[in-house]
Order: structure tokens, then sequence, then C-alpha cells
């Protein structure tokens, strides 16, 4: 999840400097996504902790069929 | 006071920063503990931040300023408190249990930096005069982008 956001810095900086800002709409957009995505992938850690007892997603993989 | 309208100077700015990003990456491979983590993050976003406004600040285009302001706003003040919270709440502090060890995983990002900056290299046409602020800043943006796969496939905890 850090590593997701860290992506995320990467192509900020990219459309910045190559392009000098996208229209404003689009930055709004993109930081609204950036927001909620925090939320809703920190109430999927916190189940993944709840239901495993540990956040190792290796364990995940015992729910394969 | 010249310095502020010198165009020189703000190619060196933007370069200088840019690199000070990919050095708190690299960092935030090689480092352990969690908390630490989120704080590298957010200081990574604040300087990105600092690289939009001095370059709204050099071309004159003032939408960039609310862009680098809500970017400061939002991922160096707002998310690591989400996520300190959040730390808090699972009550896991200590390490993040990386798959491949700390030096081999800094060689590997150094690998990708010079891919990177290999790949970044054939976009740099000066003489087409629109991005001439801080030249190195594609390169850099690909190997963040590089070393945030490589983080993903790394880390074992969900939360990092």
């Amino acid at each position: 999840m850090l590593a997701l956001l860290t992506l995320e810095n990467g192509i900020f900086l990219a459309a910045t400097c190559l392009t000098y800002g996208m229209p404003l709409i689009v930055e709004l957009g993109v930081f609204f996504d950036v927001l909620v995505a925090v939320l809703v992938l920190g109430i999927l850690v916190y189940r993944i902790r709840e239901s495993f007892e540990s956040m190792d997603v290796s364990k995940l993989r015992r729910l394969r069929g | 006071m010249d310095l502020l309208h010198n165009p020189e100077f703000g190619d060196k700015l933007v370069t200088l920063m840019a690199a000070f990003v990919l050095v708190l990456q690299i960092a935030m491979v090689g480092q352990r503990s969690l908390v630490m983590n989120i704080r590298l993050f957010a200081a990574q976003s604040f300087l990105l931040g600092a690289i939009a406004g001095s370059i709204a600040w050099y071309n004159h285009a003032p939408h960039i300023f609310i862009a680098a302001a809500m970017t400061v706003l939002l991922k160096a003040i707002l998310v690591p408190i989400l996520l300190e919270r959040l730390v808090d709440r699972i009550d896991i502090h200590h390490e993040i249990a990386p798959i491949v060890n700390t030096p081999l995983s800094i060689m590997i990002s150094g690998g990708l930096t010079l891919v990177a900056y290999l790949v970044g290299e054939s976009f740099y046409h000066p003489e087409a005069g629109a991005a001439s602020l801080g030249h190195n800043t594609l390169a850099v943006a690909i190997s963040v982008f590089l070393i945030g796969f490589f983080m993903m496939i790394n880390r074992r905890k969900a939360l990092t």
C-alpha cells in the first residue's frame, strides 16, 4: 500500500515535469482517488489483520481452492 | 532577488530536489521500520509538492500552484496521519519483512535506476524547447515508478 502511494508520486512527478501540469479537474480527481484508496485499503488491511492475526499476505494463499 | 527570476537557477533547483526524491525512495527500500517508512513517504511527498511549486513559479503557471498545495496538504500531511493512526490501531510497529534481503534490494534499485536513466535520456530533446526545466526529472520519475513496483512485490506484509 505504501509502495502504491510512492508509485503514484512517480506518476505525478512525470506528469508535472513533462507536461507542466494536467488540467485542474484531472488533478482534483486524482487526489480524491488517492484519498479514497487510502481509506478503503486501510479498512481492508485492518480486516486482514483481524481474521488472520497477522498482516502476512502469503497466508492468503491458503484461500485458494 | 535575481535568483527568483533566473530560469538557470530553477533548473538546478528542480534537478536537486528530484535527486532528493530518488534518494528518499531508495532509503525507503532499505528502511525496515514501518513508522519511519511512513515519515520518509511524507518527506518525499513534501519534496514533490516543492518541485511542482517551483515549476509553477518559473513557468508562470498559476494552476500548478493549486496542485502543489494539494499535494503537500493531502500526501504530506493527511495520508501519513491516516497511516500512522492505522499503525497504532493494528499495533504493529516493527519489521516489514521483505522477501529479498536489504543489500540485494538496494542493488536491484540501483539497477532499476540505471534502466530508467537509459530510457529517460532518449526523451530529452533540448532543441524542442518545451520541457527544459530539470531535464533529469523524467529519468527520476521513471526510476521512482520502477522502484515502487519492486517495493510492491518485495514486501510481504499488507500495509507496506
